[in-house]
């Protein structure tokens, strides 16, 4: 049998509220209203010692302001999880650097309020005044959804209201309970629910005391679905969505990235007389501004890439490409969930690795961030299409259709691909192995994409992509400058062969020899540690010819100074090796650890020089003849 | 064959078009049940089968207000006392 007890009033005398905790499921439109009620003025830091994020805003309600704390998005406050513990030490006040809050908003989505509705026990046993939000009150409104709030809040002794934050409606009911005194609660009596089965039982009952009546599927939904996921034009729909993504973020993209690349170089150009002291004319151009925009120009196309993860997502069509391409993820250990992060990286890492949010289980995650980075991104692509037009001679192999030099670009998207399915499936058997958790693919609704939610997150997207990989790259750029103009001869910059950096390059030659690289090429591995594409600027300063890539002089160069099986060795090597900033940084935030980027920098490095040191050997024994 | 006709019961995998039932039993680890139940996958929730995914697998259907996919791995383990035998194709 239930017990009964009685709630204390919550925080005595304080004059109004002050600070209200936002709580609900995961999915119940949580942020959407967080949003809403902060209209974004907000912080995000971490809890201390936890990788779970804080978010605090001000809302602004009656000419006053209050402090809204968001909560991790929770199912039960049995303190299993990390988000669970979180939540319960925030609501009793014992959560460091965080007072109690004075009130509560639980927000939970009506349109599947019979499970959401058992959060609801819990919450309000905590004994914060408490208003109950019923959010997604348009959908469930129009799909036939119907309630008694009266009831449901006599039953509940909490307040509830009908609000929709995608619409902002129900807001004044948030309004009218902010004004409340703390003090004035009432005291209500619920019983204490110790077990799940306990608390759904009161669930229901509470449920068919307010009249619940569960809403319908969404038709029009449902309609959309019989096309997508139809056994014929599913696939169809889903291969023509992949493409226009593709042929966008490439044949829009990547123009829009070099034209913001010419504006940058521009930009240098004209800002290079106004510094007359050579040596901060260098520091500020070669080091900091070429390093950094050697970066930024991927921002167009990361943009980009975005825009179109982020309309997929809104529009609910997501989660039918997870579902459509579920079985074949599967064979590599992987879920459906993967894929679009995975294509994501075919044109770049950065936002492929914040698109595995979608994610929920960690170790498929991680394991999908881990191999992200062996995806052909467009960073590869010019020292590539270098050392192919270089080294391997054009000749037909499919007719005109497919010439050698093609079959080498796709040997080398292969390559990518074939040693991402391996790694993931080495890591799924043994340390990413996924627990007893099975896939649950929820299918939301479909919905107009809003620009509003689309912008706000290219907005933060593009703020996390400058600020966490801008610092690192700022300062990897910094030292790289640093090592190739120093130690000054005779006041002035050292040639390349003389700079710390060049002997670290010959330093590092007998490592890398076995693999058919000279100091020269072991200077490029070094720079390119900023970006991937730096290794062509690199060469061609090293080489003395004019910087343009893909010049015929530095091409002519490479042959004299490269040899063939040195070349593929070079391709292999860039293929697998994690040269890239931007990526390690983007990691660790996802992570929130330097383990991972550790280890996958470790592990493909180590990949390349065992793929680069085969190769080399296995084409000096067997050259082929063209 | 048994005193009610109506009580069939059925692993979920067996549930075909316009067929529903209620969740009776789950065979799998508490952790995965633990998992689940935010899905609205819980004895005593009704269930109702959507459609398939063009490959076949994973399934979807109505539960709670959504719809949600379930491969026929997890699906195989959840067991339901069907609703409306007589409807059967």
């Amino acid at each position: 049998m239930p017990v009964l007890h009685q709630i204390s009033p919550a925080a005595q005398a304080a004059p109004a509220i002050q600070s209200v905790a936002l709580i609900g499921p995961p999915n119940s439109g949580k942020s959407t209203l967080f949003n809403r009620l902060t209209r974004l003025r907000q912080k995000v830091g971490n809890y201390p010692g936890i990788t779970i994020e804080h978010h605090s805003g001000t809302l602004v309600m009656g000419g006053r302001e209050v402090s809204l704390i968001d909560l991790p998005g929770v199912y039960s406050l049995t303190p299993y999880s990390e988000d669970e513990r979180v939540a319960v030490d925030v609501l009793s006040g014992k959560m460091a650097g965080v007072p109690r809050p004075d009130a509560v908003l639980l927000v939970l989505d009506a349109t599947s309020l019979t499970r959401q509705l058992t959060l609801a026990a819990p919450v309000i046993a905590m004994g914060l005044p408490t208003l109950v939000l019923l959010n997604m009150a348009d959908l469930f409104a129009r799909r036939g959804g119907e309630i008694d709030t009266l009831k449901l809040a006599r039953e509940l002794g909490a307040p509830v209201a009908l609000v929709s934050a995608v619409e902002g409606t129900g807001m004044e009911a948030v309004e009218r309970f902010l004004q409340q005194k703390p003090g004035t609660h009432p005291p209500v009596q619920l019983p204490v629910l110790s077990g799940a089965a306990e608390r759904r039982q009161w669930a229901a009952h509470m449920q068919k005391q307010a009249g619940f009546r569960p809403p319908l599927p969404a038709s029009w939904t449902r309609r959309l679905d019989a096309m997508v996921l139809h056994k014929v034009w599913g696939p169809l729909i889903f291969l023509g969505a992949v493409a226009a993504v593709f042929q966008s973020v490439f044949g829009l993209g990547q123009p829009l990235s070099t034209a913001f690349g010419d504006v940058l170089n521009t930009l240098g150009q004209q800002a290079s007389p106004l510094i007359s002291n050579s040596f901060i004319h260098s520091l500020l151009l070669d080091g900091i501004w070429k390093g950094v925009s050697s970066v930024l120009v991927f921002l167009p196309q990361i943009l980009l890439l975005f825009l179109f993860i982020g309309l997929l997502e809104d529009s609910g069509y997501l989660a039918r490409a997870a579902l459509i391409s579920d079985r074949t993820m599967r064979s590599v250990g992987l879920n459906g969930k993967a894929f679009i992060p995975l294509l994501s990286a075919y044109a770049c890492a950065v936002p492929a690795i914040m698109a595995t949010r979608t994610i929920e289980n960690k170790r498929d995650r991680f394991a999908t961030i881990l191999i992200a980075p062996f995806m052909t991104c467009s960073a590869r692509l010019p020292i590539y299409t270098l050392l192919i037009a270089a080294f391997i001679p054009e000749r037909p192999v499919v007719g005109v259709l497919l010439g050698t030099r093609a079959c080498a670009m796709l040997g080398l998207y292969l390559l990518g691909f074939l040693v991402a399915i391996a790694t993931a499936g080495v890591l799924k058997s043994s340390v990413l192995k996924s627990g007893a958790v099975p896939f649950v693919l929820e299918l939301p609704e479909y919905r107009w994409p809003t620009w509003g939610s689309i912008g706000l997150r290219l907005v933060d997207r593009a703020r996390v992509f400058l600020q966490q990989a801008g610092t690192v790259i700022l300062c990897v750029s910094l030292l790289v400058w640093a090592l190739t103009n120093l130690p000054l001869h005779n006041g002035q910059p050292p040639q390349l062969e003389q700079s710390a950096i060049g002997r670290v390059g010959q330093f590092i030659e007998p490592l890398i020899r076995p693999l058919g690289f000279n100091w020269k090429i072991g200077v490029g591995l070094l720079t390119s540690i900023v970006a991937r594409e730096v290794i062509v600027g690199t060469l061609a300063t090293l080489y003395g010819t004019a910087p343009e890539t893909h010049s015929l002089p530095l091409q002519s160069a490479l042959q004299q100074d490269l040899s063939f099986a040195g070349a593929m060795a070079l391709l292999v090597f860039f293929a697998f090796a994690m040269q890239c900033t931007s990526t390690l940084a983007v990691v660790r935030r996802e992570t929130n650890s330097w383990k991972w980027p550790a280890i996958q920098f470790l592990y493909m490095t180590a990949l390349a020089y065992i793929g680069a040191f085969l190769v080399y050997h296995l084409l000096r024994m067997f050259p082929p003849v063209f | 064959m048994g005193l009610n006709p109506e009580l069939t019961r059925t692993r979920l995998t067996d549930l075909g078009p316009g067929q529903s039932g209620t969740i009776d039993e789950i065979f799998l680890p508490p952790e995965a049940q633990q998992f689940l139940t935010r899905f609205g996958l819980y004895p005593g929730m009704e269930i109702r089968f959507s459609r398939s995914a063009p490959m076949g697998d994973p399934r979807t259907y109505l539960v709670d207000g959504a719809e949600i996919a379930l491969r026929s791995e997890t699906a195989q383990q959840i067991f339901v006392i069907q609703s409306h035998p007589e409807d059967a194709p």
